[in-house]
């Protein structure tokens, strides 16, 4: 059985005066195994994030359903932690207490001790711990980066949903924090599922078991899924050369180019 | 309607702000650092050999300050010329230096007490002061929470809304004849008619503040499930406080404008009593001093709140 299962989502927003209403997800079906990877691209506007929201349970689909370990979701749960576009930390609490307000609020039955060692490990996974007593603006956007990871990590997920999580960052950053990412997935976690939005070809190929590839209308909202076929760890320097990789590549670059020549 | 459509959000704009751009007029509180360099002088910028500069770099703020004092010297100057000849034209005002000379003759024995109502001018400010601050005081214990929940729940908003909205417009003086019946005693009415006063700028404004928590801190909370306790203390309050220091500003603001009119109506004690038994007295020259030192104290109290609101400012940023 899948761990994530999405059945016939259908999503409007209504239109305001002038614009008609977007139909944003058309009919979207997905499963996703445990322990997969899978990221979602597409052009704006497109509904990734908005179906990472829905299943995130922040936005509730006009039709279909989203199920997880076989439950349907209505609520956002412990079982699923984001790491969202803009950092969005609490700007008066430090590193350290953004982690471990989290970790608490999603594990309420969970003893003291074993929350601070949780939010430590995962402080010190991603390199902040000498840090923790700062607060967001005292540092930069990848360590604010860097703290949402810790928090969404910290609260113990079985999946993990990542809207954009590089997005605002250096190229030199993205690849640091995309290696913390992986290891804290693969070894450091009992995080099994990762769902990713992203704008970016190659994090999406490095990081992916498969890739979902979403357009807008009047194309369906799912083109395409490609399997990423690269054995794991993948090196980002020799990876580019493995003909797999440029063969996804290829492929995903035609299907975005479709997708915008569709559109206008 | 929006929480924010019917709330007076006034920025934080200093008492006496010149309208040019300034660089050391008190406005912005992210310009800190501008007006920290502006004001200091640094010692290798000074000492620096500058080709062009024949002056040295610390004297152009020294000239801006002399002329804004200056100018501000001109302008009172001027209004205090206008005053003498209205004054000289009208024949029943007192003239400046009639008024000054009482100004003086007040101060100079201000904490008098000779009994009921022949009190120093110093003692009459000290006890309007006290009223507004305990109206104020507990406008603000009232408001605050009040206005939280109705900022953090919309059915809250809407049972509060169209009373809040009903009773705001109201000169709270009308609220003077309930609070003589109610506490039977002229003093705690005014405190009443005070707390009434700051309750409505304090209540809108904290409910701004608490309603305009950004989608995404929002969003941490519920994908976190924080609970109730942890999200109005971790994200409500934090960034509801600036709003809240605004409302508070405001109402003080207010409330020392009419605690003057309450104690006319309510005699006895204070500075609005000490005016009306002046002009009960034929002594507009002391009429004309309390209304200096009732501006002056105002200037103290909004510079005093302007701080406070410097202070939680400063913090949201990270300091």
């Amino acid at each position: 059985m899948s761990q994530l299962e999405i059945d016939g989502l259908h999503m409007s927003f209504p239109g305001r005066r002038g614009i008609a209403p977007q139909h944003v997800l058309r009919g979207v079906d997905l499963q996703v195994g445990q322990g997969e990877f899978v990221s979602l691209i597409g052009h704006s506007g497109c509904g990734k994030s908005t179906l990472l929201n829905v299943v995130a349970g922040l936005l509730r689909p006009n039709s279909g359903r989203v199920l997880v370990g076989g439950q349907p979701v209505t609520a956002p749960g412990p079982d699923r932690a984001m790491v969202f576009q803009n950092y969005s930390l609490l700007p008066r609490l430090s590193l350290l207490a953004n982690v471990r307000e989290a970790a608490r609020s999603a594990n309420p039955q969970a003893p003291r001790e074993r929350i601070d060692e949780t939010v430590e490990r995962y402080l010190s996974a991603v390199g902040l711990w000498e840090h923790r007593n700062k607060r967001p603006r005292q540092v930069s956007g990848g360590m604010q980066q860097r703290t949402a990871v810790a928090r969404a990590f910290a609260v113990g997920p079985r999946i993990l949903l990542l809207d954009e999580p590089f997005g605002a960052l250096d190229a030199l950053t993205r690849a640091r924090l995309q290696e913390q990412l992986l290891e804290l997935w693969a070894n450091e976690s009992t995080t099994e599922t990762v769902l990713m939005v992203t704008h970016g070809i190659d994090e999406a190929i490095l990081l992916a078991d498969r890739i979902v590839v979403m357009g807008n209308p009047p194309q369906p909202s799912i083109v395409d899924i490609i399997p990423v076929e690269l054995p794991r760890p993948r090196d980002r320097v020799t990876v580019i050369d493995d003909p797999a990789y440029r063969q996804v590549q290829q492929r995903l670059l035609d299907l975005l180019h479709a997708d915008q020549q569709a559109v206008a | 309607m929006s929480v924010t459509g019917h709330v007076t959000k006034v920025e934080n704009t200093a008492v006496a702000m010149p309208p040019q751009p300034a660089p050391e007029s008190p406005v912005a509180p992210e310009s800190e650092a501008a007006v920290e360099s502006a004001a200091a002088p640094e010692p290798g910028a000074a000492a620096a050999p500058s080709p062009d500069a024949a002056r040295p770099t610390w004297l152009a703020p020294v000239q801006r300050t002399a002329a804004a004092v200056g100018w501000g010297l001109l302008g009172g100057l001027l209004f205090v010329g206008l005053w003498a000849v209205v004054a000289y034209r009208s024949g029943d005002l007192p003239s400046p230096s009639s008024a000054f000379s009482t100004l003086i003759d007040l101060l100079a024995d201000p904490f008098r007490d000779g009994g009921e109502t022949d009190k120093g001018i110093g003692l009459q400010l000290a006890i309007s002061l006290g009223r507004v601050f305990s109206g104020f005081a507990l406008a603000a214990l009232v408001g605050v929470p009040l206005g939280l929940l109705i900022g953090g729940s919309r059915r809250a908003w809407q049972a509060v809304n169209p009373v809040v909205q009903i009773l705001r417009p109201v000169s709270p003086l009308a609220w003077f004849p309930l609070g003589l019946v109610v506490f039977k005693d002229a003093p705690n009415a005014a405190v009443f008619v005070i707390f009434v006063t700051a309750l409505w700028p304090t209540v809108l404004n904290t409910a701004a503040g608490a309603a305009s928590v950004p989608e995404d801190q929002h969003n941490v909370a519920r994908v976190f499930r924080f609970s109730r306790f942890s999200y109005v203390r971790n994200i409500v309050i934090p960034h509801a406080l600036p709003s809240v220091v605004t409302g508070l500003r405001l109402s003080m603001g207010i409330a020392w404008m009419v605690i003057v009119a309450v104690e006319m109506l309510s005699g006895g004690t204070g500075i609005g009593f000490f005016v009306w038994d002046s002009y009960n007295a034929s002594n507009l020259s002391a009429v004309i001093s309390a209304i200096l030192l009732i501006g002056c104290i105002g200037v103290v109290l909004d510079c005093l709140f302007l701080w406070l609101s410097r202070l939680v400012g400063a913090k949201e940023s990270g300091q």
